[in-house]
């Protein structure tokens, strides 16, 4: 081999000898992952870096460092990466955000948001097209029902989401209405129709004498999603709707058919003689809403208070849900309330009866909803851990471009320098 | 009825214009029938309300009957007009049983104010078997038969619906008369004529 015959091809030399040592280099990296390179068995990465991590040989240990829950993609690649072998682990901040979506039971629609964030936040409700709500968050979960909601719902935590996709309708049966003739048995008919429930009745006028409304047929969760008991001509039926309702049918008791010893087994309480609480200045109307506290027991859950006292309650019996009720004469709310007594009622009673009703059909697309993105994250790296060193390589991929870059700096000068001075 | 579930209480309403009070013995004949004939929990004693009164609200059948011109005051009006649209009726007889009387046209027209136009009833309506049976529609009274007042057997009654429920009834039968009678004098009767006051009720409550 031929030295060189002056400074200038040592130059050149030296630029190709230093860019054939820099290919060697990556090469053995190639070979030789960094954490057998070095020793070390931690990568500390951003979410950024995991198309680059999932090309090298399998990590022993990744730490992300994270400013948000990643998406559900990335935290796929995480789980994909931990079930590849390696230890995944996260420090970083993130906002803990949950969100389910439920319809409302009701001719109505509607769906109930229920969503949950620990800290003091705010929390803003989206839906697809705009802000559907907003709610301060105290550390529990909160709900709210709104009318319509478009595509998905996303609760919204500062930077960080979670979304639920919305069902599709759910399918409810006919409400069948026991009761004797009277106003409560009218009105609650007529509320329950404007609301746009189907709705079938056998109102006893006479001993041995009823007024049928509708098909009236077999107790049964085929044919009803719930029975409103009124009063005590329920109670002949009490067995066939004890059966519907441990089959998965819904049951309303007013406080006088509770009364009856017929539905001891259903009813969340025996109704006590406790004095009836009167409310003049009553939210849902300045009518007398006299009503009859319940006591709640042990497996029931209070559904509506008045002045500290539970005015409505619901219990699981098997498969069915029974609601009592401590009013009798809610149809004075409606005759003798304010202006939107009418529309109260029928809202209150709407309400107040999806809670009970059997449906039979909700649809839920499962795979298109993030609904705990937090927790998923917890479930796949562990809860947050301190940062690691930043001495450890934050991106690969970024120091191997470096190289290449250098390496072809090099070989461009020898190259120019070998052309300018007219060699081959 | 039972724990404290409100009684159904015969209402009579109360009017400036004419004598509201001229069949005083009819709501104590109705409830003695709504108690003979059903379980319908119904209070022993009626009451009379003023129509300008809120407290109307409380009685969601209200009845009304006179031979004098009638008309409602603004508040009457008002008053009315919130019980029908709150799901209320209001059952309007004609004491006089003239069609061209002056107690029929000023009804008529007052309830074409507030309520909208009266139109015939067919008498193949609900109201006709919410109880008993009457295939041929409102049962005649005997004045009618007698040929008093407009010597006419009225066929139908007069109603304004709210969609397929009757929200106001008029009647120019003369059923004020028909039953204005001391209960216990059901005895001589071989059938009792209170039963479409009955069927009336039971319409009210059920429908």
């Amino acid at each position: 081999m031929r030295l060189p015959a002056n400074r200038r091809e040592w130059l050149e030399l030296l630029l190709r000898g230093t860019a054939v040592v820099l290919i060697a280099v990556l090469g053995f990296r190639a070979l030789f992952p960094a954490q057998a390179r070095t020793g070390s068995d931690l990568i500390v990465a951003r979410v950024a870096d995991l198309p680059s991590l999932s090309r090298q040989s399998t990590p022993a240990r990744i730490q992300f460092a994270l400013d948000g829950i990643p998406t559900a993609v990335q935290r796929a690649w995480q789980n994909a990466l931990k079930s590849a072998g390696s230890g995944v682990s996260w420090s970083g901040t993130a906002n803990p955000v949950a969100i389910v979506a439920r319809p409302v039971a009701s001719p109505q629609g509607g769906y109930t948001l229920t969503a949950y964030s620990p800290d003091t936040t705010r929390l803003i409700l989206r839906d697809n097209i705009s802000t559907v709500d907003s709610m301060s968050m105290k550390g529990q979960p909160r709900s709210v029902v709104v009318p319509m909601a478009s595509g998905n719902v996303r609760a919204v935590v500062g930077t960080d989401s979670a979304f639920a996709r919305l069902s599709d309708s759910v399918i409810i049966g006919k409400i069948l209405v026991i009761g004797k003739a009277g106003w409560e048995s009218k009105f609650v008919m007529t509320a329950l129709e404007e609301a746009g429930w189907k709705i079938d009745a056998i109102i006893s006028v006479a001993p041995n004498v009823a007024v049928a409304q509708g098909s009236v047929t077999t107790i049964d969760t085929a044919h009803y999603a719930a029975v409103i008991a009124l009063d005590e001509s329920a109670a002949t039926r009490a067995t066939a709707i004890a059966s519907f309702v441990k089959s998965g049918g819904g049951l309303v008791l007013s406080d006088l058919a509770a009364r009856s010893g017929a539905f001891a087994s259903l009813r969340v309480s025996a109704p006590g003689g406790a004095p009836h609480t009167s409310i003049s200045s009553d939210t849902i109307t300045h009518a007398e809403a006299a009503f009859s506290p319940i006591l709640p027991s042990g497996n029931s859950v209070p559904l509506e208070e008045r002045g500290g006292n539970v005015a409505v309650a619901a219990k699981r019996v098997d498969f069915g849900r029974v609601v009592q009720l401590g009013f009798n004469d809610t149809w004075k709310w409606r005759m003798q309330g304010g202006a939107e007594s009418v529309s109260e009622h029928r809202t209150w009673w709407s309400n107040t009866l999806s809670q009970a009703v059997r449906s039979r059909r909700v649809t839920v697309d499962y795979a298109q909803s993030d609904p705990s993105p937090y927790t998923n994250l917890i479930d796949i790296a562990g809860h947050p851990v301190a940062p690691a060193s930043p001495s450890q390589p934050l991106s690969q991929h970024s120091n191997e471009m470096l190289w290449l870059t250098v390496i072809g700096v090099l070989l461009f000068g020898e190259w120019a320098s070998r052309r300018l001075r007219g060699a081959g | 009825m039972g724990w404290w579930l409100s009684d159904f209480t015969f209402c009579t309403g109360r009017y400036e214009s004419g004598d509201w009070d001229s069949a005083p013995t009819l709501p104590a004949n109705l409830i003695d029938s709504v108690a003979r004939y059903t379980d319908i929990a119904v209070a022993p004693s009626a009451v009379i309300v003023p129509l300008s009164s809120p407290r109307i609200l409380g009685f969601p059948l209200v009845y009304m009957t006179g031979h004098l011109p009638f008309r409602f005051s603004e508040s009457e009006r008002a008053n009315a007009r919130k019980l029908v649209d709150r799901g209320g009726m209001i059952f309007i007889d004609d004491h006089n049983h003239d069609i061209g009387g002056v107690f029929h046209k000023t009804a008529v027209e007052e309830i074409t104010r507030t309520f909208g136009k009266p139109a015939e009833l067919r008498n193949d309506h609900a109201i006709y078997k919410s109880f008993f049976a009457f295939p041929d529609g409102p049962p005649a009274t005997s004045h009618e038969l007698n040929g008093w007042g407009d010597n006419l057997v009225h066929k139908n009654l007069l109603a304004v619906m709210d969609g397929p429920r009757i929200s106001v009834l008029y009647s120019n039968k003369d059923y004020s008369s028909e039953w204005n009678y001391h209960p216990d004098n059901k005895r001589f009767s071989s059938v009792d004529n209170t039963r479409f006051g009955v069927n009336i009720i039971v319409y009210a409550l059920t429908r």
